[in-house]
């Protein structure tokens, strides 16, 4: 009975409904790559860095394991120091 | 402490104070282990291998793990920019055998390579990358060894390579751009464009890589140098602070770090490295 149902509707209907669900799944394609884009170029983690504050970011995905955070040297100036000395260069 | 011992490792010459004998040759040996894990132009390193291979999963050693786990964390500390997928864009630039041999080309660089940090996954001693990314760990790889290095020496003593320098017991350390501070523990890294920096098609190249235009970067600065509790952090705050730009000595004042900036302007200084290497007593960060 369902095929028959099916065979009795016009062609000019069918097609239409054809063209919508084209039409639907076109746009559809559309939307989301242009979404996928979007959201691939605005995630790269050297954007954001050069768009927003400076604040550290957690991204768990790359950061393996520790903190993000830097510890800090003991230093001081050097006048009347005895250590001994080293010249150093450029990385 | 006993004589400084030389020896060139890594296209530099590595300087090392407090050692003994078999301390030396461990610490030489070192640098060569590293250097032929990580170099990009030993055809056959670790690192060679790993970017020619041609399937997107590869194993490797558990130094090499490490070494990329700590390169993707630097990344996660500097939000990037301090990114271990700019080989290629190092070779568009011109940067494709050693330092040494560089020398001016005609040819115009390519139109760079920006990174690809996202699609670049570590797990256990697993690396996931899509086909033709080149790593490039060198931000981390020589300031590590020099940090390892030091590990090496028993007691007071200092490891200095280029731009990199660690201390324990206190050394008084040498500026590249003038000046000198004592370190007593911790490490000092000078990041700049004043050493490695070449021609291509008439254009002046260097090795500092922007990863979103994939080109050498356009920062304002020519040396940034940075005091930290390790060489390793130095060196990757330096490198961050440099491609920042203008913001550089307010991003290391947030974190509480000592940075030098120069450019063909002058030397500037930010308020943490004011507030610790210019006052006339001893301040301990």
């Amino acid at each position: 009975m369902r095929y028959l149902r099916m065979l009795a509707i016009p062609i000019s209907v069918a097609r239409r409904r054809a063209g919508l669900a084209k039409r639907t799944l076109a746009f559809g394609s559309v939307l989301a790559f242009a979404v996928t884009v979007g959201l691939a170029r605005s995630s790269h983690p050297a954007r954001a860095a050069a768009s927003a504050s400076s604040r550290p970011v957690t991204d768990s995905s790359q950061t393996q394991s520790g903190s993000s955070s830097f510890g800090q040297a003991d230093v001081g100036p050097a006048t009347g120091s005895q250590a001994p000395s080293v010249s150093t260069g450029v990385s | 402490m006993s004589s400084v011992r030389r020896f060139d490792a890594m296209g530099c010459q590595v300087v090392v104070g407090g050692a003994d004998g078999a301390q030396i040759r461990a610490i030489e040996a070192l640098f060569a282990h590293r250097e032929q894990t990580f170099s990009r132009f030993l055809p056959d390193s670790e690192l060679g291998r790993v970017n020619r291979a041609e399937v997107t999963i590869v194993a490797v050693s558990e130094l090499f793990a490490e070494t990329l786990a700590d390169a993707l964390r630097a990344a996660a500390q500097t939000r990037g920019l301090v990114d271990p997928t700019l080989g290629a864009a190092l070779e568009d630039a011109g940067y494709d055998r050693d330092f040494a041999m560089m020398r001016s080309d005609d040819r115009p660089a390519g139109g760079g390579a920006p990174g690809c940090l996202n699609e670049v996954k570590l797990r256990g001693r697993l690396v996931t990358r899509p086909t033709g990314v080149k790593l490039d760990l060198n931000a981390v790889v020589k300031a590590r060894a020099v940090d390892d290095a030091l590990r090496l020496i028993t007691g007071a003593g200092f490891v200095a390579a280029g731009g990199d320098v660690a201390a324990r017991g206190g050394a008084v350390v040498g500026l590249p751009g003038g000046g000198t501070l004592s370190l007593r523990r911790g490490g000092v890294a000078t990041s700049g464009t004043t050493r490695r920096r070449w021609r291509r098609g008439g254009q002046i190249q260097h090795h500092l890589i922007d990863p979103v235009t994939g080109r050498p970067s356009d920062s304002i600065w020519t040396l940034v140098t940075v005091a930290a509790a390790s060489c390793r952090d130095a060196d990757v705050a330096a490198k961050a602070a440099f491609l920042l730009g203008a913001e550089g000595p307010a991003w290391l004042d947030e974190r509480n770090l000592p940075g030098r900036f120069e450019s063909p302007a002058g030397v500037t200084r930010n308020r943490t490295w004011q507030a610790v290497l210019e006052l006339p007593e001893r301040v301990s960060a």
